[in-house]
């Protein structure tokens, strides 16, 4: 059936077409502009394709079929506020800086079992492996202190970055502090990545609990979990922490020798590649705002920078203390 | 350094958060399907081809998707219990992210119910029905196993479709 075929049929006919080309494995570029065309055109369209693409993944039992499909055309336009997962942005409750105390004294609370501290310089990573089988790897430029007790493990990461890969102890928590945030494993291999003034953590299996320094919860409220997949950003200065997801691959990023970008700022990509690198890029205000989605390898600066080059309308220029970058003229 | 898989992505990156924006009234959302799709593109190695680009790339991107519109009913019913929906395997399964064995098992159930509804199709429609939702086959295999031409499979799954949506609209039968 030709695409102007399929608009002379009724309206849920049409969305039955639809449905059943873009599941056939060979939609071409006229046919997604047509499909796209038409959902565009007409809430109404949207809602009777959203409804009989629902039916036939198997997602809606047939019994709830019927109403569903009077609620979508009834609901033309609503819908798909209620049935798309919207992006989401989860305040911590409480201000992670009001537990900016609890830190400092929570050193106290520990036995006087002396901190083991393990660094990366720049350009270092670095495997450790603990007593308990827990097993650390430190990114580029990373400080932390590993304090274990008979009753609890805790880990402060100064900075840098450390993904970790947690032998669960329900009897012993495992917390990984980053400034006043805390982060509570579940059983897990998460990363946590601190620069720039926020805390970012990524799950890779299992679950996390995001809390605040002094923070006792035993069962933590369920939007501050995170779980395989999820991401958050905390921001160290206002508490906040804005969750979205993230697609995790067997290993992280940085972990393959990789960093990904998707839609940053050029400002925000030379800053974190900055951890990587004695001499740092910069960048104007005016070049930093440029957006970037790009894989790079961080096998040497030389060729990061070169890779930006092909990416962007930019030009490096090196001098004794810096690459500088420029938007081309 | 790219590979011609995402040289195909950066063409058709438009086009795709055009039809996810279309789809799910959500630009957000067809920005974190496009990029999802990005990651795991970007996680293979150069010389990872295929035969046409373009409608591969909307069937992953599609997938992604339907997954989310697959967990969403799914944690509505397991009131909230979460969901792996990360995979992790090897070859075209990674991009195109195929549902999961508990997903396919609640669809084939669900599709024995289906499959009572559409015993009064011709027995053509049927067996195409069930060829492509029972045996897995897409579309075009149907089309080859039996013979026939692409455009009359599309034909007997939008008779079987528009019967099982008729069906749905009367309720449950006796």
């Amino acid at each position: 059936m030709s695409n102007d075929a399929i608009r002379t049929q009724t309206l849920q006919d049409q969305a039955i077409a639809w449905v059943v080309r873009a599941h056939a494995s060979n939609m071409s570029d006229d046919d997604i502009i047509a499909l796209s065309e038409w959902l565009e055109a007409d809430p109404a369209h949207l809602a009777a394709y959203d409804a009989v693409e629902r039916v036939w993944i198997g997602e809606t039992p047939v019994a709830e079929t019927a109403e569903v499909v009077d609620l979508a055309v009834a609901r033309a336009g609503k819908i798909n506020k209620s049935s798309a997962p919207s992006r989401r942005l989860w305040l911590i409750a409480g201000s992670l800086a009001a537990g900016l105390a609890a830190l400092v004294l929570l050193p106290g609370l520990w036995t006087a079992q002396a901190p083991l501290i393990y660094e990366t310089a720049t350009g270092q990573t670095r495997e450790v492996a603990l007593a308990d089988g827990t097993k650390l790897h430190l990114n580029t430029a990373t400080r932390l202190e590993v304090r274990y007790s008979g009753k609890r493990r805790d880990i402060v990461l100064d900075r840098g970055e450390v993904a970790l890969d947690v032998v669960h102890d329900a009897d012993r928590p495992l917390n990984v502090h980053a400034g006043d945030a805390v982060l509570r494993d579940v059983g897990t291999v998460f990363d946590v990545l601190r620069h720039d003034g926020a805390v970012t953590v990524t799950v890779r299996s299992g679950a996390v609990a995001m809390l605040r320094a002094g923070e006792t919860a035993k069962v933590p409220a369920a939007d501050r979990v995170l779980h395989a997949g999820d991401q958050a950003v905390i921001d160290e200065a206002t508490g906040q922490a804005q969750r979205s997801r993230v697609m995790v691959g067997p290993g992280f990023d940085w972990q393959r020798g990789q960093a990904v970008y998707r839609n940053r700022s050029l400002a925000y990509v030379v800053s974190d590649l900055n951890r990587y690198f004695d001499k740092p890029i910069e960048v104007d205000a005016e070049t930093g705002k440029l957006n970037v989605t790009a894989v790079l390898t961080l096998d040497s600066e030389a060729s990061v920078v070169r890779h930006l080059q092909d990416f962007l309308p930019v030009e490096a220029a090196e001098s004794d203390k810096a690459i500088i970058l420029r938007r081309k003229p | 350094m790219t590979s011609p898989l995402l040289s195909a992505y950066l063409e058709k990156r438009t086009l795709l958060v055009r039809y996810f924006t279309a789809r799910t009234r959500d630009a957000g959302v067809a920005e974190d399907i496009v990029q999802e799709l990005y990651l795991k593109i970007a996680a293979q190695s150069d010389d990872y081809t295929v035969d046409n680009p373009s409608a591969f790339l909307f069937r992953a991107a599609n997938n992604i998707w339907l997954n989310r519109l697959r967990g969403e009913g799914r944690d509505r019913r397991r009131n909230g219990e979460w969901h792996d929906s990360v995979r992790q395997s090897v070859g075209e399964d990674v991009i195109v992210d195929e549902p999961d064995a508990e997903t396919r098992l609640a669809a084939r159930q669900q599709l024995a119910l289906v499959m009572k509804g559409v015993e009064a199709l011709p027995e053509r429609t049927r067996d195409i029905f069930r060829l492509h939702k029972f045996d897995e086959l897409n579309q075009a295999q149907v089309a080859q196993k039996l013979g026939v031409s692409k455009s009359t499979v599309e034909k007997h799954l939008c008779a079987a479709l528009k019967s099982l949506m008729a069906l749905a609209r009367a309720g449950p039968g006796p």
